[in-house]
């Protein structure tokens, strides 16, 4: 646990003065009622405390049981298809605009799966289908929730 | 008390509130079994849902899941030894060697028959512990909330256990820096937005909920590979046996139930302390209790070592609502994840909750009893069928889940900045699970940090800026002492400790 706290004391305290530093370069003089609070009064003193906790999380003894060092436990996660699912995520976000609700939620899903293993076409299509259809029914039809269709779609609609 | 008790006795039992306590509690105890899942992530799945209620079935709708999550958890833990959350990890030490001796039936009974008389007990109690609490709470002042909101957060941290103190203080302080991003609400400045308009009014707080539970626990599975939904199918397979207990059983686990009812509800009162440490401190109170052979039984199968847990993991999540409902401050990440959809419902729990807004109050008290008959007269003969849904597979249920967390934070805003966000916090929320560092502090530090600002700035605007508001009523003065007295817990009980262990030593 040692160096993984270490580690992670490390990320906080950089994290903690880059936010402290940002802090410093709020107008102070902004808003400033009477008892001294502006808005950065706050950060200033949540900076000091993160990086106060952040020492002590790096500075203090670390726990007498033995322990592998943290890159070799992480050697032994399932890295790949997380990051691929990150990754996919990130392409629903980027396609959703262009391709609206349905088209997107439909490659989304079926690529989320065949990062995970499924190869059959068959439940793959009994998976993503029914789900996508059904909640976009209930989401534009029950509910009246206005689902843009996408601005493509739209436009080869137009032409 | 007896106008608002019936006020909310009318708003619980009409039809369609009790509709959603059925859902609620149904919906949460698909969620809540799936391993990975627990109550925060089943309560902010179903936050985008209660956006088309009104705030009393919301709040219904919530507590409903909380119960369900929790019994569901239970279900997981005895059937295939996969506890969803820290709060059912007790429940696993008798119930899934009783499931493994073919009576696993017998387990999820006395589970559902404890959840329910601890949930109940305790839904008394909070009868009438809120409303005195309450007024009490009435004259409470800005310094007064202040101090009471750095009491939860210190609270969350020094119950944390051994290690993870400097950890969960650390986090709580990450919280409220995440919530200081968007305009300061009193100058106009907007603070830590990067020129991005999508960031002038903050972070989400659903996005957050959802990117740090939903999200990082379903990519989590992925990382270590779980795959529970064999064993699952082996179990499902294999059938639950009878659900009867005779009455020696019920003897032997009644005088159980009701000190761990009494135990996790003044436990799950207390801010941070919550279901877990109510579960193990019942399992080994009543182990402690126990003589000869009855001792010998306890985590081999006893059935008092499984009500006891599953008794005071119940009554404490009853508990956990006395402060959020009469303080306005969670003391858990479950409640605090409550409290935000609650504060986006424009309503602010706290003592005027029980003045402005009774049927909302009461309803919820009222509901949570509603829930405990629910959960047993519904879950309990449909969990042989409900725990095949744990068979379902991994590459299915984990893409399902990505896609309900980002959808239901796109509904909302509707605004694709927020997908982005999201998986970006996805992201960071695994590498602070990977260093150990728990989220559930930055979550209430993330909720309480504008509330807590507010009340910082007037106290200080009231007092000229001197910092004697934390020390000129006695009220304040209470709560700030016995924030430092809490604050030293963890040093106290570690000098305890070490001397115990050097009188075991030498003698």
């Amino acid at each position: 646990m040692g160096s993984r706290d270490r580690i992670g004391g490390l990320i906080m305290l950089a994290f903690s003065l880059a936010y402290g530093l940002m802090a410093l370069a709020l107008d102070s003089s902004a808003g400033l009622a009477a008892g001294g609070f502006s808005p950065r009064t706050l950060p200033l003193i949540l900076a000091a405390s993160g990086a106060l906790l952040a020492l002590l999380l790096i500075l203090r003894p670390p726990p007498g049981t033995a322990e592998a060092p943290p890159a070799l436990q992480l050697r032994h996660l399932n890295w790949r298809p997380a990051l691929l699912l990150c990754a996919v995520m990130l392409v629903y976000a980027a396609i959703f605009p262009y391709l609206g609700f349905i088209l997107s939620t439909v490659i989304f899903l079926s690529a989320a799966m065949v990062v995970l293993g499924i190869r059959s076409p068959r439940l793959l299509l009994l998976a993503v289908l029914p789900v996508t259809l059904l909640l976009w029914l209930v989401l534009s039809r029950l509910l009246g929730i206005y689902l843009a269709p996408g601005e493509l779609l739209l436009l080869l609609v137009a032409q | 008390m007896w106008q608002g008790i019936e006020t909310g006795l009318v708003t619980a039992f009409s039809i369609s509130n009790l509709a959603v306590v059925v859902v609620g509690c149904f919906a949460g105890t698909v969620i809540g079994m799936l391993p990975g899942l627990g109550p925060i992530s089943a309560i902010a799945l179903m936050i985008p849902i209660s956006y088309g209620l009104d705030p009393a079935a919301a709040m219904i709708l919530m507590a409903g899941v909380y119960y369900g999550a929790i019994f569901g958890g239970s279900t997981s833990s005895i059937l295939i030894n996969a506890p969803g959350v820290a709060g059912t990890v007790a429940t696993t030490f008798d119930g899934y060697p009783l499931a493994r001796r073919g009576q696993a039936g017998k387990a999820l009974a006395i589970a559902a028959y404890a959840s329910f008389s601890g949930g109940t007990l305790a839904a008394l109690l909070l009868l009438l512990a809120a409303p005195a609490l309450a007024r009490v709470s009435l004259s409470f002042q800005s310094a007064d909330y202040f101090a009471l909101m750095l009491f939860g957060l210190v609270a969350v941290c020094a119950f944390a256990g051994r290690g993870q103190v400097v950890k969960s203080l650390l986090m709580t302080v990450f919280g409220l820096m995440l919530a200081t991003v968007g305009t300061d609400p009193t100058a106009g400045v907007p603070r830590f937005t990067f020129g991005q308009l999508d960031l002038i009014d903050g972070i989400s707080f659903l996005l957050l909920a959802m990117a740090s539970f939903a999200v990082s626990e379903a990519l989590m599975t992925v990382l270590n590979n779980e795959d529970s939904a064999r064993q699952a199918a082996k179990a499902a397979a294999a059938g639950a046996g009878s659900l009867a207990l005779s009455k020696k059983e019920v003897a032997e686990i009644a005088p159980a139930v009701g000190r761990s009812s009494v135990l996790g509800f003044f436990v799950g009162v207390l801010p941070g302390a919550g279901g877990t440490i109510a579960s193990f401190l019942a399992w080994g109170m009543e182990r402690g209790l126990a003589r000869g052979a009855a001792r010998a039984a306890f985590g081999k199968g006893s059935l008092r070592g499984l009500a006891a847990p599953e008794t005071a993991n119940n009554a404490a999540s009853t508990g956990s609502f006395v402060p959020l409902l009469t303080l306005g401050i969670p003391g858990s990440g479950t409640t605090a994840v409550m409290l935000g959809a609650l504060l986006s419902f424009g309503i602010q729990p706290g003592p005027r909750l029980y003045i402005e807004e009774p049927a909302v109050f009461w309803s919820v008290i009222i509901s949570m009893y509603v829930g405990n008959i629910v959960l047993l007269i519904l879950n309990l003969p449909l969990i042989p069928y409900i725990a095949r849904l744990l068979a379902v597979r991994k590459e299915i249920l984990v893409p399902l889940i990505l896609f309900f967390s980002l959808i239901g934070v796109y509904l909302v805003s509707f605004n694709v900045f927020d997908l982005w966000l999201m998986v970006l916090v996805g992201v960071a929320a695994i590498g602070l699970r990977l260093l150990g560092l728990p989220l559930a502090p930055m979550i209430l530090g993330f909720i309480l940090g504008d509330i807590m600002e507010d009340n910082l700035r007037r106290a200080l605007i009231i007092s000229n800026g001197s910092p004697a508001f934390l020390w000129a009523r006695p009220s304040t003065l209470f709560i700030i002492v016995a924030t430092a007295l809490v604050a030293l817990f963890p040093l106290f009980s570690r000098r305890a400790k070490g001397a115990a262990a050097q009188a075991g030593e030498g003698g």
